[in-house]
């Protein structure tokens, strides 16, 4: 499997085109770093569940706010990597 | 069969709009268009739109070539609408703006013969920044998304381009003169009175997280958007905050359609609105919504989303601070703010308990209603969001 980060990124780019993704830290929640509105966060985390084909459970939502929280998850939990 | 013909022509974001850039065509002298179809696309002070046709017809001429700045009001297009025949005839030349209706020629025009299917694929925030520095897109190698140029491909201007002929201060941003003249306008001649409410919030997030557990991801439903159904259902009850103050009269709006502030990474906000939000299911509201917040990055959102808002509401969203005052935005009567949603202790029978609230605000034109009537609103809001299997 690819780095799930750099597909993460390059999402999260098509929903914030003004955010540079070489500017993310990996390891802070995205959304006190970049000013992601409630909206832009679902936006990215169904583009996720979608492109890994991996639902993701409302229970799990809160534990996913860093990239790294993200691209753990898609490692654990993903059934599609094309 | 009778013929007719209608103009398309630049329209108004707000009463302080003056101008804006025809980007680019999306039809073609002859071609057919229905009402709704995007036939161009325009670029304003707070926004890039698209521009729909309000009636069915042949595009009979094209007005006003890309890249050219006019007057709001200005025709930019001429449709013949009620012929059966496609036109025959010679289709009409492009023809520059008259002098009288260009406002300014734009920083730097490009070439009146840049085909349409070549525009530039580029990020507002990269073509605000091009602008102020002078720097021609078409120069460029785009690093974002199938080669679109973003705000990392202007770092500074390509040796061939000249210096920008002034620079510009470090405040000025049309976006924000924008937000200046509306606002100002508004605190200028809306007397303005002000109402807050808190609400529990409990029953209608438990219902809420009891519904999205059942649910996929793509269909969670947010908590913003059960609060803008509520708003669309409470402005029924209270129809005086749904409307316009036009010309020194009161006009309601039989239709609610809501805009909802969005705030612009790049600095700013923007209002679009959702049509007819009153008539829309929850879960449709919340497509919208989607819908627009990733057009409004895209810079992507349609006239008649950008100028036909009823009434607005603003939200701080989960990191905002408990309650927020809000300004209405010119010619609307009112706005409805919600603040973060707090736990708070809550009086509960005879014991107090932390419930999930939220502070309504309401801001309103005391020309047009006055604070009986505003509590009226709020209340029926409170009620409503404790019934959220209604909603």
């Amino acid at each position: 499997m690819t780095d799930p980060a750099d597909q993460i990124l390059a999402m999260l780019h098509q929903i914030a085109p003004d955010v540079d993704p070489r500017a993310v830290d990996h390891a802070r929640p995205l959304t006190d770093q970049l000013d992601l509105d409630s909206m832009d966060y679902q936006n990215l985390l169904v583009a996720i569940s979608t492109r890994y084909a991996m639902p993701i459970p409302e229970t799990d939502v809160p534990s996913l706010r860093s990239v790294d929280d993200l691209a753990g998850y898609v490692r654990a939990h993903a059934t599609a990597n094309t | 069969m009778m013929e007719s013909r209608s103009e398309i022509k630049m329209p108004s974001l707000g009463a302080d709009m003056e101008n804006g850039t025809l980007l680019e065509w999306k039809v073609a002298v002859g071609q057919r268009v229905a009402r709704g179809d995007i036939v161009g696309l325009v670029e304003t002070q707070k926004a890039t739109m698209e521009i729909e046709s309000f009636v069915d017809g042949v595009v009979e001429a094209l007005l006003v070539q890309p890249g050219t700045k006019v007057a709001v009001g200005t025709a930019l297009a001429r449709l013949r609408s009620g012929g059966e025949q496609p036109t025959v005839a010679p289709p009409a030349p492009v023809v520059a703006p008259q002098p009288n209706v260009a406002v300014q020629p734009s920083a730097a025009p490009p070439p009146c013969a840049v085909p349409q299917a070549e525009r530039i694929r580029s990020s507002p925030a990269a073509r605000q920044r091009a602008r102020e520095l002078g720097v021609d897109l078409r120069k460029l190698h785009g690093t974002g998304p199938h080669g679109a140029i973003v705000l990392r491909d202007i770092q500074a201007p390509p040796v061939a381009v000249p210096a920008p002929r002034h620079t510009a201060p470090p405040t000025a941003s049309p976006m924000r003169d924008a937000i200046a003249a509306a606002m100002s306008r508004s605190k200028r001649e809306i007397p303005h009175y002000y109402l807050a409410h808190t609400i529990s919030l409990k029953r209608a997030l438990a219902w809420l997280s009891d519904l999205n557990a059942r649910r996929p991801i793509q269909q969670r439903i947010l908590p913003g958007a059960l609060l803008l159904r509520a708003v669309a259902l409470a402005l029924w009850d209270v129809p005086e905050l749904n409307g316009f103050w036009i010309d020194g009269a009161y006009r309601s709006s039989e239709e609610v359609h809501l805009g909802t502030a969005t705030a612009l990474r790049t600095g700013g906000l923007i209002a679009p609105a959702i049509l007819d939000a009153d008539d829309k299911p929850l879960d449709q509201l919340m497509v919208e919504l989607h819908d627009l917040v990733a057009r409004v990055r895209a810079g992507r959102l349609r006239s008649s989303e950008l100028t036909s808002a009823t009434i607005t509401v603003t939200s701080l969203g989960e990191r905002g601070c408990e309650a927020v005052w809000p300004v209405i935005n010119p010619p609307q009567v009112a706005i409805v703010g919600f603040g973060a949603i707090i736990q708070r202790p809550w009086v509960e029978g005879s014991s107090v308990v932390p419930h999930q609230t939220v502070v309504a605000t309401l801001a309103a034109d005391h020309r047009v209603s006055d604070g009986h009537r505003g509590s009226l609103f709020l209340s029926a809001l409170d009620h409503l969001l404790q019934e959220p299997e209604k909603l």
